[in-house]
């Protein structure tokens, strides 16, 4: 059986640079599949999960999602592939400050038939998936259609991040140090819920952290350094505004 | 739909900058609209300043100095003209009525008309409005004047007051009528046009004040007729200088024309006053030009407005675009949200000015049409007024392109995460 993900023989640098900054030769994921990402400050995690995610192409090799070659698709192409097949959740300011928790979770349904799609099969409407993945995920939705977003602590509005990037049951969630803001047990707890959803929809998870201590609870640790063909720490992203 | 809704969102989100970036593009709309009313109010009364009259007719001189002095009361006749030749034409058998007026002497700097009692029968303006009394009655008797509005207004004159009357013009005259005291009679009601700063006597009176008069220069002590003798007197008028022609059909206003040009008996010249009224219009109309480039100027400023809050709120919002884009909005979609906002804004900008405009005209515009004369009555956009929001609301998406443009290549840049 092909893996969900399958990374082969990649190398990305930025335009007008001459230097490799991120080499791998073979990474998989399979479906359903949660794998642990770690690795220091700079060593390209970002880019990898920008390459996976189809923001950026690399100059050589291929990354084959859900058997689509996503080096072979035009960008608009990439974009409907991500917007119908994964979800994401990074470190902090993942929600709208202009929506209430509710219309964050259900507008990748606005952009993705497929996700609305795969809802209906479920029998649910969207805004009732959505309240059900809130309060699976330990968020009383009657509290939080009181509160704005900035009301929110900083767990809740990762759970809120979890929930919408669940929605849909998409095939991968692509998590980008999304506990660095949390202390140690709303970690735990984020960590435990985020599990349970995973399972219970099957979606596979890559999530990426410097935190070596969270790797325990995965299928996989992978260290980025390790499957990089030349382990090398590069400078930051030229394009990166930070 | 989704557009809209996250545009109308983020732009309530920055309520304060969407505001005033409205109340900008708003103030350009009420301005460029505004000076375009003013603009063709200002042509409106200076065309309507005369209506109904087919021909002015006066001694030959330029065409633009007849009509300046004859309805602009500016400038001075190069020569009288004959009573005897106005008598003569006023019968011709084309002509429906012809008003004579007589030039020449003024009050405290306001002309003085000598004319007919069918000055306030016959004379229109601002298309078919006639002149109507404010007070009083038209002069009847020979030593009795109806005043202009500005004339009674601005000199706090009232029916029944005396006033004398000066020979030639000039606030202070050395050479006045003294002698020969008029009653006010009439005060006219505001017009809007010269009429208002005219003082209206009989022409028998014009040849009463000049009886007594030896060749230009006032009579001397003992030689004055008085009031009571000239009163006693069969006076007739000798010389106007200029009159109005209202003529039965407009067909025959060339061959009318023609027929003064050519009189024999006196060299006299007859114009007709729309098509003269045009010319001066394009000799003063720069103000106008200017007036236009202004208001343009006033609209480039705040689209550069709207660009700039626009520009401004980018940086605060490219995370904003990287969430949309990980939720699966494509990289048009930034750029598409960015012109529905600017769309958005133009819309209720030029909402807002719009109705900024009718409200000023609503409260204002009667108050300024009778103080100032100028025609700025409420009436339903014009085409024009609507090819000019049009050419904002394009204008403004043109000028958003760039925001947009750079919100799209930020996104493409940052991709689906901002680091803090």
């Amino acid at each position: 059986m092909k893996p969900l993900l399958q990374v082969q023989n990649i190398r990305f640098r930025w335009p007008q640079t001459d230097t490799w900054i991120l080499e791998v030769d073979l990474f998989k994921v399979a479906a359903g599949e949660h794998v642990f990402i770690h690795g220091p400050s700079g060593s390209g995690k970002s880019t990898l999960l920008k390459l996976i995610g189809g923001v950026l192409v690399p100059q050589q090799g291929d990354i084959f999602f859900l058997n689509t070659n996503l080096t072979q698709l035009s960008s608009e192409a990439r974009d409907t592939l991500r917007g119908n097949h994964m979800g994401f959740i990074f470190q902090m300011f993942n929600l709208l400050p202009y929506f209430s928790a509710l219309e964050n979770v259900t507008l990748p349904c606005e952009f993705s038939t497929q996700k609305s799609a795969r809802i209906f099969e479920s029998k649910r409407s969207i805004t009732e998936e959505a309240t059900r993945l809130l309060t699976e995920l330990k968020l009383d939705t009657k509290i939080l259609a009181q509160k704005t977003i900035s009301q929110l602590s900083v767990g809740q509005q990762q759970r809120v991040a979890a929930a919408r990037a669940l929605m849909g049951r998409p095939e991968l969630i692509i998590a980008d140090e999304p506990t660095s803001a949390l202390d140690r047990e709303v970690t735990g707890n984020f960590l435990d819920l985020l599990f349970a959803e995973c399972h219970k929809s099957g979606t596979a998870l890559i999530f990426v952290s410097h935190d070596r201590s969270l790797g325990a609870k995965f299928d996989r640790v992978v260290s980025l350094p390790d499957i990089q063909r030349t382990p090398h720490i590069h400078s930051e992203d030229p394009h990166d505004p930070a | 739909m989704t557009l809209l809704r996250i545009a109308k969102k983020s732009l309530l989100n920055r309520k304060g900058t969407t505001f005033l970036t409205v109340l900008s593009v708003g103030l350009s709309v009420t301005l460029l609209l505004g000076i375009e009313r003013v603009r063709t109010g200002a042509r409106q009364s200076f065309e309507s300043t005369i209506s109904g009259v087919d021909l002015i007719a006066g001694a030959r001189s330029g065409p633009i100095n007849l009509l300046l002095f004859s309805v602009f009361r500016l400038g001075n006749a190069v020569h009288n003209i004959s009573y005897a030749s106005f008598e003569k034409l006023k019968n011709h058998e084309q002509v429906e009525w012809a008003i004579p007026i007589s030039l020449g002497d003024s009050h405290r700097g306001f002309r003085v008309v000598g004319t007919h009692q069918d000055y306030f029968k016959y004379y229109q303006f601002a298309g078919d409005q006639q002149l109507t009394l404010d007070q009083g009655k038209p002069f009847a008797g020979l030593f009795e004047t109806v005043l202009g509005f500005d004339v009674a207004a601005k000199l706090k004159y009232r029916v029944g007051d005396t006033i004398t009357l000066s020979h030639g013009m000039g606030v202070v005259s050395f050479q006045d009528h003294g002698d020969k005291p008029f009653t006010v009679v009439g005060i006219l009601a505001k017009t809007g046009t010269p009429v208002d700063q005219s003082v209206h006597v009989s022409l028998e009176a014009i040849q009463a004040l000049h009886l007594d008069w030896q060749d230009g220069a006032p009579p001397l002590d003992g030689d004055q007729l008085s009031p009571a003798a000239l009163l006693k007197m069969q006076l007739a008028p000798s010389d106007i200088t200029a009159f109005f022609v209202k003529l039965k059909s407009r067909i025959s206003i060339f061959e009318v024309q023609r027929e003064i040009n050519n009189y024999e008996e006196e060299a006299l010249m007859a114009i007709i006053p729309g098509v003269i009224l045009r010319e001066l219009w394009n000799l003063v109309g720069v103000a106008e030009q200017a007036l236009w480039v202004v208001s343009v100027l006033v609209f480039f400023v705040s689209l550069i407005g709207v660009m700039t809050s626009m520009l401004a709120a980018l940086n605060e919002r490219r995370r904003e675009m990287a969430i949309l884009r990980s939720i699966g909005a494509k990289k048009s979609f930034v750029f598409t949200v960015l012109m529905t906002e600017s769309l958005i804004i133009t819309l209720f900008g030029e909402l807002l000015g719009v109705s900024a405009l009718y409200f000023v005209l609503m409260v204002f515009g009667s108050a300024l049409e009778s103080q100032v004369g100028l025609s700025l009555r409420l009436f339903a956009p014009t085409s024009r007024d609507v090819v000019y929001l049009i050419t904002i609301l394009v204008a403004s998406l043109l000028a958003s392109t760039i925001p947009a443009w750079v919100a799209y290549k930020n996104s493409l840049a940052d991709g689906l995460t901002i680091k803090n």
